[in-house]
């Protein structure tokens, strides 16, 4: 057992050291859960800042024909949104002179209106660039909080109420079927937040994507076939070292590295959760601290959530690297590899999905212990709030197990002459 | 000492050995010949234990390949004719694994290394990582890889294909000093000088069956021919060596075809 420990040990340590090493590996495999995300952030704190920007100083706005709308101007006057600007002073050359945005007032516009009718107005925007296109959302809101006005003088003088307009309402609110539910919200029953389901279908398939793309498979595909193609796995294979703890070794490296972007990808998830669940409180004018203090007061126990999600996908990447790692022990070449990694890299986020979007919210119990399927459905139901605590113990006790099936599995193909010869030279 | 005993391998229904029967001993160095394709590196390969034989078995300083594969390791190191390295470890890296994985450590395996790295001439190079090496540095790393843990017998298999003069002079005095210290070699190459120059004793192979096997002054001899050249030549008959050398190019194009 000593031996067993000493050798998984000397090849765990070098292959981290080549991983350290590598560059180009560790440029794919930590670069898109920072960058990425980085990214899309710099891009919503320019468009939040224009947005908080435009929200404090108003859009200019200037309005052509404005005595054609009378009542329309004096509601814009006395918008918080908007600020009326003098007409340009040289239109030839400068047609918007001060104003963002510029409406079209048509001649009979308030003569429609009087008469019942549907009046037409025109916005004019200068280009399609990211201000304006926020600053005619703001316009836009401002007229169409005016028109909602008339529809309500006109509603009140036909006698029509609200109620009358819209005879069913729908709610919806989350309640167990007995036993305890774990959710993200800590709450048995309340509203559905829609958008925390909406950030689980977005982020678990590109969690895993992440892993599948840049990831655990291409440094199982290096540490295995990439012996072969390098032709240094016969200098293993003549020394008197048990083959497990060589799998071992391997498979430990590419765990350690891939639950390191994998946490990376869920920690971003569990933050764009909670920042879902917590929007209502994210208003313009808070700050930076303010906003993570309303995510961790929004109700979002974000320790659990990640301790709950760990103890799913801890085992479930467990089995994924092994299996993908006796593949890549029994196939002879890089190309070999690849066309199994391409049709795992299509089907397994197309699974995803499909698990995610087709199965009923209550599942039986049975199913969270499905191989692949039981963990994908899991965390699908712990961000929806409708995973069972028993769910969740099926589902882990499953996942260890197939998770030792998986690595016993590659260690075996490793072990195997038929599998270590294909592609020696 | 090595023992082959009607040692035989088949890959599916292609036979690579035949009852391969030979012994190398103690402070001598044991040829094999033969063309591209002969079954030398299978023999070798079992020999290592990295296949096993279909029929058969050896010994290596007695202890079997099929019951006592570990000892096998343990007592024999091979250099692996298109053995390669990792890019990002250096020399020493590379012997350091090696000798960690024989279950050596410490100021013993240290001084090993600073051994082999000094009668293998890889002093320049002992500190870089292997990216960029060439063909003649890699086959010195891999020679010290086969080494580190000191082996009594060793096995070469093509062990100065493509080296420059230099290295190749180095090899071949290595050779003989591991002949010297009593160390059985095992030499696997298809060059004839270099078996006249370093082989005591030599085996013809060819199809995976030995067809000759003795000095190479008694096959000169025999054959009476005027080279051991010639001599292999007769053995291994000119049309198959001309057929030989057809299907090895024909799978070099095959292959360079697909890449």
């Amino acid at each position: 057992m000593n031996t067993f420990r000493h050798n998984f040990w000397i090849v765990f340590r070098k292959e981290l050291r080549e991983l350290f090493r590598d560059r180009r590996a560790l440029f794919w495999l930590f670069a898109p859960p920072i960058i990425l995300p980085g990214i899309a952030l710099c891009a919503g704190l320019f468009i939040g800042t224009q947005a908080v920007r435009i929200a404090q100083d108003g859009v200019p706005l200037y309005i052509e024909n404005a005595a054609a709308a009378p009542d329309l101007v004096a509601y814009f006057e006395d918008s918080d949104g908007v600020y009326l600007v003098e007409a340009p002073s040289n239109p030839a050359e400068d047609p918007f002179g001060e104003a963002a945005i510029i409406v079209s007032i048509p001649d009979d516009f308030q003569i429609q209106l009087n008469q019942g009718a549907t009046a037409n107005l025109k916005l004019i925007t200068k280009d399609n660039a990211v201000v304006t296109f926020i600053a005619e959302a703001a316009v836009r809101s401002v007229i169409q909080d005016y028109s909602d006005a008339i529809l309500d003088q006109r509603l009140e003088a036909k006698g029509i109420t609200e109620a009358w307009l819209t005879p069913i309402s729908i709610g919806t609110a989350k309640r167990s079927v007995g036993g305890s539910v774990i959710t993200s919200s800590g709450d048995e029953e309340g509203d559905s937040g829609g958008g925390n389901g909406i950030a689980a279908t977005i982020f678990l398939p590109l969690a895993v994507t992440s892993w599948l793309l840049g990831g655990g498979m291409g440094l199982i595909l290096d540490s295995t076939v990439g012996e072969k193609e390098r032709q240094t796995i016969e200098n293993i294979l003549v020394t008197p070292v048990n083959r497990i703890s060589v799998v071992l070794g391997k498979m430990t490296v590419v765990f350690i590295a891939s639950m390191m972007v994998m946490s990376l990808w869920l920690s971003e998830g569990v933050l764009l959760n909670g920042l879902s669940a917590a929007s209502p409180e994210l208003t313009s004018e808070a700050s930076t601290t303010e906003m993570f203090s309303s995510v961790l007061e929004g109700g979002v126990d974000i320790l659990g959530l990640i301790a709950v999600l760990m103890v799913m996908i801890v085992p479930f990447t467990i089995m994924l690297n092994a299996l993908v790692m006796a593949w890549c022990a029994y196939a002879a070449n890089y190309r070999e590899a690849n066309l199994f990694m391409a049709l795992v890299q299509l089907g397994l986020p197309a699974t995803i999905l499909l698990t995610i979007f087709s199965l009923p919210p209550d599942v039986a119990d049975v199913l969270y212990g499905l191989p692949l399927f039981g963990t994908v459905i899991g965390i699908r139901d712990l961000f929806s709030g409708n995973l069972p605590m028993v769910g969740l113990v099926v589902n882990f006790v499953t996942s260890l197990l197939y998770s030792a099936g998986a690595i016993w599995f590659a260690a075996w193909v490793f072990g195997r002459e038929w599998s270590l010869t294909r592609g020696l030279q | 000492m090595i023992e082959a005993v009607q040692l035989a391998k088949t890959f599916k229904d292609f036979q690579a050995v035949k009852d391969v029967t030979f012994r190398a001993n103690q402070g001598e160095v044991f040829g094999l010949l033969g063309p591209n394709g002969a079954g030398k590196t299978t023999t070798l390969r079992m020999l290592s234990t990295v296949v096993t034989p279909t029929a058969g078995t050896a010994t290596v300083d007695g202890a079997d390949i099929r019951q006592q594969p570990n000892e096998v390791r343990r007592k024999l190191g091979i250099l692996v004719e298109s053995a390669g390295l990792y890019a990002n470890l250096t020399t020493r890296e590379h012997l350091r694994y090696i000798g960690n994985l024989h279950q050596l450590d410490g100021t013993d395996l240290e001084q090993q290394i600073d051994h082999l790295i000094d009668i293998l001439g890889m002093g320049d190079f002992a500190d870089r990582r292997a990216k960029g090496f060439s063909r003649g540095m890699v086959r010195k790393v891999v020679l010290g890889m086969a080494l580190v843990h000191n082996p009594s017998n060793v096995i070469l298999d093509e062990p100065t294909q493509g080296l420059d003069v230099v290295s190749t002079r180095a090899v071949r005095e290595i050779i003989r000093r591991f002949q010297a210290e009593g160390r059985c070699v095992i030499l696997s190459t298809h060059h004839m000088d270099e078996v006249e120059r370093l082989c005591d004793r030599v085996a013809i192979v060819h199809r995976g069956e030995i067809l000759e096997s003795g000095t190479p002054d008694e096959l000169v001899e025999k054959y009476k021919a005027d080279s051991l050249e010639s001599a292999f030549v007769q053995i291994v008959g000119r049309e198959a060596l001309l057929a030989e050398a057809e299907r090895e190019a024909a799978d070099k194009r095959k292959k360079h075809q697909t890449e």
